[in-house]
């Protein structure tokens, strides 16, 4: 027991002796310790849950809406400075302005800075409306710029959208698409699993070929081929569902063999046998001895799965069959930016929606595997 | 060494307990060969008296164990077990749900620390969760009584709140016997409680064993492969090869003189207690039977040292020797086998 | 190893069998049937006639229901009739038989390259755990198995744009594209391939190697290793005698994933790079709706990895004596 000056948690406990207060350590608490320890993970983790905070209150923290339309067309992300063009240091932040030409052979617009024109940055800044959850009407946004100026920290597009705006609306398609998705495989995989696992014979033999051709099939032209089927003219509602349960039906195979694995290995444990030996019923062992002691290597397999939903979406998208416009994901954020010139002249486009998903897809890398270092809190 | 509690009425008897696996019908038409884990065990266990089974690892007397208590479905024979003033009643023939009342009755206790303690769940859980199921208690009082037990085992019943990994291989084999305690069975299995236990901390087991056992007139089925352990407290013993039994005695009968070539073979291999002393074990050529695999005759000939044609062709019965010694051997009375002159001379 | 040979043929039948169930259903998911897609996008001036559109409804039992079609299509298939691609007015076999070779030729050296530079620097990572070297490798390992291939093939095209002021994509560059064939435009073609087969490579090295230095690393503990040393072998030569080998069986075990995502990969960055594989082919077909035509791709693919893991088993188990038959 550690030797924390910390008050026992359980009333029941008459104090052991000594000044050495204890302290019940849980399995569930030992993982958490050892999770802790992974700091990359924690920070992944912690960069996490501010990004899906982000898409709950996406209308606020966008500073502008996703469809509107600014005269800045193509314009590149504009700096946050501190110092002005005179050297002088401003407590709030400010950005410059655009002073847009045109490139007389291609036409395309050519931006500079524009050092009189400086727009102040603020916190809760008042800009366009919105409605905050989709009920609530609102117009504070996280920060913004006093009206007649513009701020595009991430660029703007053809249509002069902002593209930070952009991302964080594409953001709650492509992270609820990885969480719900995989939340879908979760019960099938557990529930197939678990039958494969807890009854043998020739069932256990069929889902494992089941499982292995479709682990043989390469993933994206399979995705490909299921997305064929979802009809063009469906609302996009019902196209995001479609899609969602496209990817959930390949990605639950491994949940399912993990699953399997650990029902088999628990199975024959001492305490599930002792558990039939005092009458337990089939249900019980089930529901309190075996599920519980596999959850953590289903909640690693599952952290682990979710990169390759949201990798899945995106490609989907990126290849046109997944989301498609005025859908707003990262996926179909770059199908946009598809482009020869964009891709050339304005890379924002693309590295905008690249980023979003590279960092997602690495902070979920990091905390699956602390949770793989922390599902088995008693190894070594 | 105790007194057996002298008492005549059997609990259990065990008639020609059989469990294969295997030899099954493949779908393709071929039959996969039968591994006969327990092959024919006939036996009868006294109320209050401690019975041992000893053997090999893989000689099935696992296997026997957790048949007796119906963790596993027997493949076939009879276990007779007799309920207080009540007639016997054949428990390998029941269903789960027959077989209810009668669970409460047999429990076991395991070799395994480790395994043996769901490590999710707290002591309270742990050995309250059976009185739960049985409807014995709920609640408050459940807590209470997980307390008495924890007690009773050598705990203090605070540390019913906490979980298994918090305790040492010795403490959990204690929450293991107070959960096999939880529903008062009048028979345990013990299926080598001690082996994976230090030799300091082996002899505090086997000592709570011996103080439950007088004080709840408890039966217990003991099954071990340390000869040492078993001689130092079951009233009687049975000796297993291969899913048999070879060889059933009284254990100073037993020790002093046993009938069965396999039986010596073991004793042999007993360490004398003076190091200086010479110790001459008889040691077995070849492995041990292949159970899905057995050799004609006596399944124990091509180890045998005194083996002859007989041996070879003809399959030994078990058969009553002398009144309550058991052998299986064609050569009983003709061989005079050593046993372990030294505790025959300490129980003297 | 004969029987052994026997009894995976025979679990691979079955697989195969699944996957061809899988892809049937594939052609069945969307609204209508083949046929009518197929009218719905006729102009004049078609090769395929009408008399040729009643044969396949004959064929392949488009009228009866779905068992029989299925039955159709498989025995077809196994004959090498796989149907009609409405969209390139060409049969499916034909149109694979252009782009198959090419999915192969890079599909197959990237499954090598991966191997062969996985290996090496996992043991490398594993040996030198700790070291800078080790870190740089684990986090470069990081990096590339988040960013999925088409991203790299993005980056590359940017990359080339802005910098080498080249076009990257494409078999040949636009001098060779149309030129006879020449040593020249064999080594450009080449030069492009290699493009590619690195970038699909990335995300598999990254992965092969931890698991490379994870099974190193536990064979690093063991006690053998400490009595080799003890023994006096020198530290290289005792490493790659003994522990390496026990560590890189279940590496190579891992082909039956690996081989998959590489054609994943290989797929979906040709449609970027416009590389003429089977992916651009698969992607058209699949937003015309040109069922067979998907369908045969994903079975053929599919029968590729099946056939990869199978060869690679074997190989596994011949070289492995702890693996019992």
């Amino acid at each position: 027991m550690t030797a924390e000056a910390t008050t026992p948690v359980a009333p029941a406990i008459t104090p052991v002796s000594d000044g050495i207060s204890t302290r019940i350590i849980s399995p569930r608490r030992l993982m958490w310790w050892k999770f802790r320890k992974h700091k990359l993970a924690v920070a992944s983790g912690i960069f996490l849950i501010l990004a899906y905070l982000a898409t709950i209150f996406a209308g606020f923290v966008a500073p502008y809406d996703t469809a509107s339309r600014t005269r800045n067309l193509y314009a590149p992300p504009q700096g946050i400075n501190f110092v002005d063009e005179t050297g002088q240091f401003h407590l709030q932040p400010f950005v410059y302005g655009w002073k847009m030409t045109r490139d007389l052979q291609t036409l395309s617009p050519v931006y500079a800075v524009d050092p009189t024109q400086k727009f102040p940055l603020r916190l809760f800044a008042e800009g366009e409306p919105y409605k905050l959850f989709g009920l609530i009407d609102a117009n504070v946004h996280l920060f913004g710029v006093e009206d007649g100026g513009y701020f595009h920290l991430a660029g703007t597009d053809h249509f002069g959208r902002d593209l930070f705006s952009r991302l964080i609306s594409g953001a709650q398609i492509s992270l609820s698409v990885g969480i719900i998705s995989v939340f879908l495989s979760l019960v099938l995989g557990l529930v197939i699993g678990g039958i494969s696992g807890l009854y043998g014979g020739w069932i256990d033999n069929f889902i494992q070929r089941l499982i292995e051709a479709i682990i043989a099939i390469p993933t994206i032209p399979l995705w490909l081929g299921l997305a064929a089927a979802v009809p063009r003219d469906w609302p996009p509602l019902y196209q995001y569902f479609a899609i969602l349960v496209v990817l959930s039906l390949i990605s639950w195979t491994s949940t399912a063999r993990v699953a399997r694995g650990r029902f088999l290995a628990l199975r024959e444990q001492d305490f599930v046998t002792a558990a039939r030996v005092y009458g337990a019923s089939q249900t019980r062992i089930i529901a309190k001895h075996l599920v519980p002691n596999l959850m953590s290597y289903v909640i690693v397999t599952l952290t682990l799965a979710i990169p390759g939903i949201i990798i899945g979406e995106t490609a989907l998208s990126f290849l046109g069959v997944g989301l498609k416009a005025p859908t707003v994901s990262w996926g179909v954020l770059l199908q946009e930016a598809q482009k020869v010139q964009i891709i050339q002249f304005y890379p924002w486009l693309w590295i905008g929606p690249a980023a979003c998903v590279v960092s997602v897809v690495l902070a979920f890398n990091f905390v699956g595997d602390g949770a793989r270092d922390a599902a088995d809190p008693f190894s070594r | 060494m105790t007194q057996p509690i002298a008492s005549a009425d059997p609990i259990l008897a065990i008639r020609d307990l059989k469990k294969h696996y295997g030899g099954k019908k493949h779908w393709s038409g071929a039959v996969s060969k039968a591994i006969r884990a327990v092959d024919g065990v006939t036996f009868t266990i006294y109320e209050g008296e401690t019975f041992g089974i000893v053997g090999e690892s893989g000689c099935g007397k696992t296997t026997l164990g957790r048949c007796i208590a119906r963790a596993h479905d027997p493949s076939g024979g009879e276990i007779l077990y007799t309920p207080e003033g009540e007639k016997p009643v054949d428990l390998a023939k029941l269903s789960q749900r027959q077989l209810k009342p009668y669970r409460q009755d047999v429990q076991m206790i395991f070799q395994d620390p480790i395994s043996s303690l769901n490590p999710r769940m707290t002591l309270l859980d742990i050995i309250g969760e059976p009185m739960v199921v049985n409807g014995l208690a709920r609640g408050k009082e459940v807590a209470r009584r997980v307390g008495e037990l924890l007690e009773r085992v050598g705990l203090r019943a605070e540390y019913m709140v906490r979980y298994p990994h918090a305790f040492s291989g010795g403490q959990r084999q204690r929450i293991g016997i107070a959960r096999a305690l939880a529903l008062n069975p009048r028979v345990i299995v013990c299926d080598e409680p001690v082996s994976a236990l230090d030799v300091s901390v082996q002899a505090q087991i086997l000592n709570l064993l011996q103080d439950l056992q007088a004080e709840k007139k408890l039966t217990y089925l003991f099954i071990a492969h340390d000869l040492g352990v078993v001689e130092y407290l079951c009233d009687r013993v049975a000796v297993m090869y291969v899913g048999q039994v070879v060889e059933l005695a009284e254990t100073s009968d037993l020790f002093a003189r046993p009938l069965h070539p396999y039986t010596e073979a073991l004793m042999s291999a007993v360490p004398p207690a003076n190091p200086r002393a010479p110790s001459k074990p008889r040691l077995l050529e070849g492995d041990l039977a292949n159970a899905a695999n057995l050799p004609p005759g006596c399944h124990f000939h091509p180890r045998c040292g005194y083996c002859v044609e007989r041996c070879r062709t003809e399959e030994p019965e078990l058969r009553e020797y002398s009144p309550g010694r058991f052998v299986r051997c064609h050569r009983a009375e003709e061989l005079k086998l050593d046993g372990v002159a030294e505790l025959v001379e300490a129980s003297a | 190893m004969l029987n052994y040979a026997i009894r995976r043929s025979g679990q691979m039948l079955v697989t195969v069998l699944v996957i061809s169930v899988i892809a049937f259903v594939v052609i069945q998911l969307p609204p209508g049937d083949f046929v009518n897609s197929y009218l719905a996008t006729l102009s004049g001036g078609n090769i395929i006639t009408q008399d040729a559109i009643i044969a396949l409804r004959s064929q392949f039992g488009l009228d009866e229901n779905v068992v029989v079609q299925y039955w159709r299509w498989f025995t077809n298939l196994l004959q090498g009739n796989m149907g009609i691609s409405f969209q390139y007015q060409r049969t499916v076999i034909d149109l694979l038989g252009e782009r198959l070779p090419l999915t192969l030729a890079i599909t197959i050296p990237t499954a090598i390259f991966v191997y062969v530079v996985a290996i090496p620097i996992g043991i490398y990572s594993a040996v030198r755990q700790y070291s800078p070297m080790d870190y740089l490798l684990s986090f470069g390992g990081f990096i590339f198995l988040a960013i999925p291939n088409f991203l790299i093939a993005i980056v590359a095209i940017y990359v080339s744009y802005r910098y080498f002021g080249g076009s990257v994509g494409g078999l040949f560059s636009p001098e060779y594209e149309l030129a006879p064939w020449s040593l020249g435009k064999a080594l450009n073609m080449l030069q492009n391939m290699s493009l590619a087969i690195l970038i699909i490579g990335t995300g598999g090295i990254a992965a092969t190697m931890r698991v490379m230095r994870g099974m190193l690393l536990d064979e690093l503990s063991q006690a053998y290793v400490e009595t080799a040393r003890a023994k006096g072998l020198s530290e290289w030569r005792l490493i790659l005698k003994y522990p390496v080998r026990v560590a890189v069986s279940p590496v190579l075990s891992t082909i039956g994933f690996v081989l998959p995502a590489l054609i994943s990969g290989t797929e979906i960055t040709a449609t970027v790079l416009n590389i003429p594989t089977t992916g651009p082919l698969l992607l058209n077909a699949v937003r015309s709706q040109d069922m067979f035509l998907a369908a045969s791709i994903i079975f053929v693919l599919s029968i590729l990895t099946v056939i990869g893991t199978f060869i690679s088993d074997l190989l596994l188990v011949w070289a492995d004596p702890r693996i019992k038959l």
